[in-house]
């Protein structure tokens, strides 16, 4: 029997730069990313609407008093996932 | 105040009204510059429907509906708490949520990605620090959120108007009414849930046309309905005006009528009840088996809750054909099975939706013959209210013309004929035969509103007694 279409596809995550910033939308949870200020954030909740994540700073060299707290982080301030 | 017509020099709104002859001209139906008043007037005061909770039960649900002309997001917050916002961006007006309904965190407009939490705070802006310098004060850019709000057992409605009286205020003697349709069968209050999801369309006619002939026009089911009528569609599938076994007609003394408060404008064909308690059950639900039994006990709950009281305001049974209809001054009709709104779209469109009520606990078999019911019965494609657009939708263009304009429309059917009843404060009820009460109610308010310049003007409570 042939393997379903679905099992053939690309995984939904995508990790691609687009011309704005960093896409986000399929990032779970978790997902560590450096943001252009040098700040680095993980993901509590992800909106699905490619725009919008809500994080918590995990670095933050320009305000470390931001440390600790969460933040709406938009698409195009995301320089690249942390790994 | 004396509000006049802008396009028609000094000519004032009580103009065109003369309610003591029955006679309306037909200008308050089709002009233009009545329409924009209308919306300014009365729907951005007045208090309207917007939905029922068991539409977003979960934190972060929402579904769009409509207050007036306005789109306005119901939905509720992460916190569990109930918002109803205007669907556009504080930035350059685009819709921030374009799903009918669905789940969302945030509400991210797609034109420049301003992002409001489920509360309505704006959160996110792009470019808020490197463009923006820090200097955008975000809590002054959220959602715009209604006036007031207020969920009155299960259903929700709300007025831009901060100053509007309390909605409980607003519905005086109708209040029973209202929570008898969001009560279940057997009596318990907000024990309802929406099927979904709700039917819209839109007829080309003023939203008047329905608006102020539902629960108030019976003089046209014989001619309109003829055809549905000798098809015996009803549930109980036996003739004419329900039927001989519509709960209307159950033998339970009641004087069943035309109730209105022309000082508020809701109406409706209820009953005052001449003995305590609730009517005994017709079996109705003959090709549907099963179904008979759940509402015969359903009832026979309900006649112990209600106990020696009198419940009037309300219809006689459960389930659709409950005996009564009702509407809310100014774009609502209901009973304990359907929801009736026309929402305004143009002084010649009205936007109609149809919401339906069905016992949350009921089971499966009794939720699926109610939604076959509403969907034969009513809606776009139902038997009955195929008839009424035909109606509504050529009296409006017949009307449009100059000469047509030149001859009012007719409300004289039972003028003078109703009478107070002491057991309902308020009201006054016809009760010998068809009668055009309501609909002379529901005109005598358009007249208030169209010229109050103030709540003080409008609620008599607040004039009378100075506490609201």
């Amino acid at each position: 029997m042939a393997e379903s279409i679905g099992s053939q596809r690309e995984p939904r995550r995508q990790r691609v730069n687009t011309p704005g910033g960093m896409f986000v939308r399929d990032m779970d949870p978790g997902t560590r990313l450096k943001l252009s200020n040098g700040a680095h954030v993980q993901i509590i909740e992800n909106a699905r609407d490619g725009g919008w994540v809500l994080a918590r700073y995990l670095e933050y060299p320009d305000e470390p008093d931001l440390v600790g707290t969460e933040d709406w982080v938009f698409f195009g301030d995301v320089q690249e996932e942390v790994t | 105040m004396v509000t006049y017509i802008r396009s028609r020099g000094d000519r004032s709104i009580r103009s065109l009204v003369d309610m003591e002859k029955g006679i309306v001209n037909r200008e308050v139906y089709v002009n233009e510059d009545i329409y924009a008043q209308e919306l300014e007037q009365i729907f951005r005061r007045a208090w309207l429907f917007v939905g029922h909770e068991s539409q977003v039960p979960n934190p972060g649900d929402f579904v769009l509906t409509r207050m007036g002309e306005e789109e306005v997001i119901l939905t509720r917050d992460h916190k569990k708490k109930l918002h109803v916002f205007l669907n556009t961006c504080r930035h350059r007006g685009m819709k921030v949520c374009r799903y009918d309904e669905g789940n969302a965190i945030v509400f991210t407009c797609p034109f420049h990605a301003w992002t409001f939490d489920t509360d309505g705070r704006l959160v996110g802006v792009p470019h808020l620090k490197d463009a923006y310098f820090g200097e955008l004060d975000k809590s002054e850019w959220g959602l715009v959120e209604v006036g007031q709000m207020c969920n009155y057992f299960g259903s929700i409605w709300a007025t831009w108007d901060k100053k509007a009286p309390s909605f409980e205020d607003y519905l005086g003697p109708f209040a029973p009414s209202v929570r008898w349709a969001f009560q279940a069968s057997d009596g318990e209050d907000n024990g309802v849930e929406l099927l979904k999801p709700a039917q819209r369309w839109r007829l080309p006619t003023n939203w008047k046309f329905p608006a102020f002939s539902f629960a108030g026009d019976s003089a046209h089911a014989a001619m309109t309905h003829l055809s549905v009528n000798a098809a015996a569609i009803g549930p109980q599938g036996d003739g004419a005006d329900g039927g001989s076994r519509h709960p209307m007609k159950a033998p339970f003394p009641a004087k069943n009528g035309y109730i209105s408060t022309s000082e508020l404008g809701h109406c409706g064909q209820l009953a005052i009840f001449e003995q305590p308690g609730v009517a005994p059950y017709l079996d109705t639900w003959f090709s549907d088996p099963g179904v008979d039994d759940y509402f015969r006990a359903a009832q026979e709950k309900r006649r112990q809750r209600v106990g020696d009281q009198f419940v009037h305001m309300q219809g006689a049974s459960p389930g659709p054909f409950g005996g009564g209809q009702f509407h809310i001054w100014p774009n609502a009709t209901m009973s304990n099975f359907r929801i009736l709104m026309w929402h305004p779209h143009g002084v010649g469109m009205t936007e109609s939706w149809r919401l339906y009520q069905v016992d949350k606990n009921a089971p499966q078999n009794v939720k699926d013959a109610i939604r076959h019911y509403d969907m034969r019965y009513c809606g776009p494609a139902g038997v009955t209210e195929s008839d009424d657009m035909e109606n509504w939708n050529y009296a409006h263009p017949a009307s449009l013309g100059l000469t047509a304009q030149q001859y009012p429309y007719n409300f004289q059917l039972g003028l003078g004929h109703n009478h107070a009843d002491d057991r309902v404060p308020g009201v006054v009820i016809g009760d010998k035969g068809p009668s055009e009460e309501n609909q002379r109610a529901r005109i005598n308010r358009w007249v208030a509103f169209m010229e109050a310049g103030s709540w003080d003007e409008l609620y008599p409570v607040a004039r009378n007694n100075g506490t609201h």
